[in-house]
């Protein structure tokens, strides 16, 4: 797999913004670029990592993370582990990955693991939550891209409760350009994207609010606390206890999800809303095993909370937790 | 000055304003009066038994009386004044506050949209900033940068109170201001600097193809981003050979820049400024309680007794001259209160002593060793001496240093302190004629008469005496019999006003 080198490796850099909370990797660099006066968002690329790189895999990615240890000195609080932790979704990402990140200074690994872009929000719109925004331009002066709002599947602000918001900037313009939050946000003719969403889709997420609230309840806490399990193996592991305790057989099927789904929501909206997001896997699959290695981790994040409520429970609940006995040995 | 970086160590600071400000509380305590001072003095090392070394050798040491320096006390207040500057410019200028980050934020914001540099900040300035103006060889800039090297140029800070706070500080930056008064030489000077001090390429970046807009926008976002905590411009004076407009640009941007960014700025100068500033930092400069330092020459007082007290402890000739009131007094006649030019006597005077093996001087050799040594200067400290107004100019090249700035300055600095006598009368052309046609044997009223004629036949408009003389002669030959003497015909001569204007003519015709 050929990987590019920098031809100029970056060295030390004047100054480096500390990360906001739940802030995204993106937007550190955007705030980066605000700050360093750079006469064009070229500039500022190649001073970050010696050519010009695409930023939008920066947005949930741990992408060039591996230029940390040159940006910063070691006693500067900030690491490559700290930055893939707090402001990549590499945690969440992995839940189905077959690898562990073993060596961030290497950047083939991104190639291997086919991370690109699989738990970025389907609108591909830099998104945000008005009421965190403004929260932030009281506490920090400005505002910021958060990572959870740029996740798949999360719809509502698990804070505020309220729905997100799709800025007027698309991913693909943040390929080559910095488009901070505080520039954005503070032009109204950017504050909101100028496509009108699907009525359909719009209809699930008013109708299932408590339902995506929790689901972004349990993306942010699979964000904070995902690095305790280890990739797909935890999780395969997690589905079997759960299809233990359900006593409904090994693998899960495209039934459970329709039995877990109708449970929660009283309808076959949110299974139909699933199908439709998860079209080829749904279609394709071939018990279980399949079904888990196929769909995204946002997805499993939807299962997860039909099955358990939350992620915690599902994760790190026994079946003698949930008071059931054991009727094979698997 | 040699720059390093240094690492932050924060100090508990006890004024309220101060506390939890990462920048101030980095800088080193504020100086006792006796601690500046001592900090500021530089005293080479001298044992009298070096007096007993071979002539060549104390002509080698004599050298060390100019890197003296007895910090005055007008040092120690402008000490006092860079250090309030410095640490209430952070005041407002805290990094964790969310104004920071507004700061910063409405700055790239400017840069983006194209605003100019008053849409760039959001900060109340807490300080002004102030001037410094004196003449050349008073110590102005040597002084500024030995109490700027009290402070660390440049801190790095990488935590504070475990929160990661990785950004460098830039407590002082000085800057020399273009001879040609430009504004974007200012700018790439100061991106030269910082660029030089980090490691950035911001002189790269912004020499080819950004414009003077974009550049002032930068450096402004810059001192916020590098946390600069006090800018001084030197040689400000040079704005006034700039052309017209520019003085009035730059002022107006580090006015902007004190207003705007919250930055203090510190001009440095001679008298020639004066006026080009009074009208443009007025504003800026109400309100700030630093005043402006205005140094003169010392006067022959205490404190000019205790200079020369000190640069003579230094003395190289083998036998030892004592210091009495009348050296005191010579070498404030020749060297008239500026400490460089004393020093300068002082060392030539030992060395003439010990090149001519005479191992003594004398008030006399003060005196002379003034006049042949420093004969370039001597119409110079002798119009000072007097008061009078001295065409300087002349005196380009004094001693070591470059005088020419120093003399312009001072004929300005002595035309405010006494004003200029009246220019002498210059003999008019028509008097000039009228000698000449006297000498030729006409009578009084004939040459006058003739050379009026001649005058306002003349379409160059200046014309020589010699040639309205020449004319008025042939006049005369044409016409011999004059006109009739009547005051008011003169006037009727055609241009009888503007001749008269312009000086060609006795007024009291």
């Amino acid at each position: 797999m050929h990987c590019r080198i920098a031809p100029q490796p970056p060295g030390e850099l004047p100054f480096f913004p500390t990360p906001y909370p739940g802030e995204s990797f993106y937007s550190i660099l955007c705030r980066y670029h605000v700050r360093s006066g750079n006469a064009s968002d070229a500039a500022t690329i190649k001073q970050l990592f010696g050519y010009q790189s695409s930023l939008a895999p920066t947005l949930v990615n741990p992408f060039h993370l591996e230029m940390a240890s040159a940006w910063l000195p070691h006693s500067s609080g900030i690491t490559q582990e700290s930055l893939l932790r707090l402001n990549t979704a590499y945690h969440l990402t992995k839940l189905t990955s077959y690898y562990e990140l073993n060596d961030i200074s290497d950047p083939s690994w991104i190639f291997r693991h086919n991370l690109q872009n699989n738990v970025l929000h389907q609108s591909r719109f830099l998104r945000y939550c008005p009421h965190c925004a403004e929260e932030q331009m009281r506490v920090y002066g400005e505002a910021y891209w958060q990572l959870l709002p740029q996740i798949d599947e999360v719809e509502y602000c698990p804070v505020h409760s309220t729905r997100l918001c799709n800025s007027g900037i698309p991913v693909s313009k943040i390929k080559s350009s910095f488009q901070p939050a505080s520039t954005v946000l503070s032009n109204p003719a950017l504050r909101h994207a100028q496509v009108e969403a699907d009525p359909q889709v719009e209809f699930v997420y008013e109708r299932e609010k408590d339902f995506f609230i929790r689901v972004a309840r349990n993306v942010s806490w699979l964000l904070e606390y995902g690095y305790r399990f280890t990739c797909i193996q935890d999780l395969v592991k997690a589905y079997k206890r759960h299809k233990v305790a359900e006593g409904n057989g090994y693998w899960l099927t495209i039934k459970d999800l329709d039995r877990a789904f109708s449970k929660v929501s009283g309808s076959s909206l949110l299974f139909r809303y699933f199908e439709w997001r998860n079209q080829y896997s749904c279609h394709n699959y071939d018990e279980g095993h399949y079904l888990i290695s196929t769909i995204n981790p946002c997805s499993h994040v939807m299962i997860m909370t039909a099955l358990c409520g939350d992620a915690k429970t599902f994760y790190e609940s026994r079946p003698s937790d949930m008071g059931i006995r054991i009727v094979s040995n698997l | 000055m040699e720059t390093r970086i240094h690492d932050a160590i924060y100090r508990e600071e006890t004024i309220n304003e101060f506390v939890f400000n990462p920048m101030i509380e980095a800088l080193p305590p504020p100086f006792k009066p006796a601690v500046a001072v001592d900090k500021l003095m530089r005293r080479p090392s001298y044992s009298s038994e070096e007096r007993k070394e071979p002539s060549e050798i104390r002509l080698i040491l004599t050298q060390r009386i100019i890197t003296i320096h007895q910090p005055m006390v007008w040092e120690i207040d402008v000490l006092s004044r860079i250090d309030r500057c410095i640490r209430w410019g952070y005041v407002g200028r805290n990094p964790l506050l969310s104004s920071y980050a507004c700061q910063l934020a409405a700055g790239h914001d400017a840069a983006v949209n194209g605003l100019d540099l008053d849409h760039a900040g959001v900060y109340h300035p807490n300080t002004y900033g102030f001037s410094i103006l004196g003449i050349s060889g008073i110590g102005k800039s040597s002084t500024i940068e030995g109490i700027l090297s009290l402070y660390p140029q440049v801190i790095r800070h990488t935590e504070y109170n475990g929160l990661p706070l990785n950004m460098h500080q830039i407590t002082w930056l000085k800057l020399d201001c273009p001879c040609d008064g430009s504004l974007k030489g200012l700018c790439l000077d100061f991106f030269h600097t910082i660029d030089d001090l980090i490691g950035t390429s911001y002189c790269t970046q912004y020499s080819k193809n950004a414009t003077l807009d974009r550049m002032m926008i930068a450096m402004s976002q810059l001192c916020t981003t590098h946390n600069v905590g006090l800018l001084v411009v030197d040689e400000i004076q040079h704005l006034c050979t700039a052309p017209k407009g520019i003085p009035e640009k730059v002022l107006n941007f580090l006015v902007t820049l004190v207003n705007t960014i919250g930055v203090p700025v510190v001009t440095i100068g001679t008298p020639k400024a004066i006026s080009m500033m009074q009208t443009e930092f007025q504003q800026a400069k109400r309100g700030s309680g630093q005043g402006d330092a205005l140094l003169s020459r010392m006067s022959n007082d205490a404190h000019w007794d205790f200079f020369c007290k000190v640069i003579w402890d230094f003395q190289y000739t083998q036998q030892e001259v004592p210091y009495t009131q009348k050296m005191r007094n010579a070498l404030y006649e020749d060297a008239q209160g500026i400490p460089f030019l004393a020093v300068h006597i002082y060392k030539l005077v030992q060395e003439d002593a010990i090149l001519t093996e005479r191992e003594t001087f004398t008030v006399k050799d003060l005196h002379r060793i003034a006049s042949e040594k420093m004969g370039l200067t001597k119409p110079m400290r002798e119009a000072m001496k007097a008061g009078k107004e001295v065409d300087l100019r002349q005196f380009v090249d004094i001693a070591s240093f470059s005088c020419k700035d120093y003399s312009d300055n001072y004929s300005i600095a002595a035309e405010a302190a006494s004003p200029a006598p009246a220019p002498e009368r210059k003999q008019s052309v028509q008097e000039a004629a009228i000698m000449t046609l006297l000498g030729l044997g006409l009578s009084y009223t004939e040459a006058q008469t003739f050379a009026c004629m001649a005058i306002a036949a003349d379409n160059s408009g200046c014309p020589a005496p010699t040639v309205v003389a020449r004319n008025a002669w042939q006049l005369y030959q044409e016409h011999p019999q004059a006109p009739q003497e009547n005051t008011g015909s003169i006037s009727g001569l055609l241009g009888y006003e503007a001749i008269r204007e312009a000086g060609l003519v006795d007024n009291a015709l």
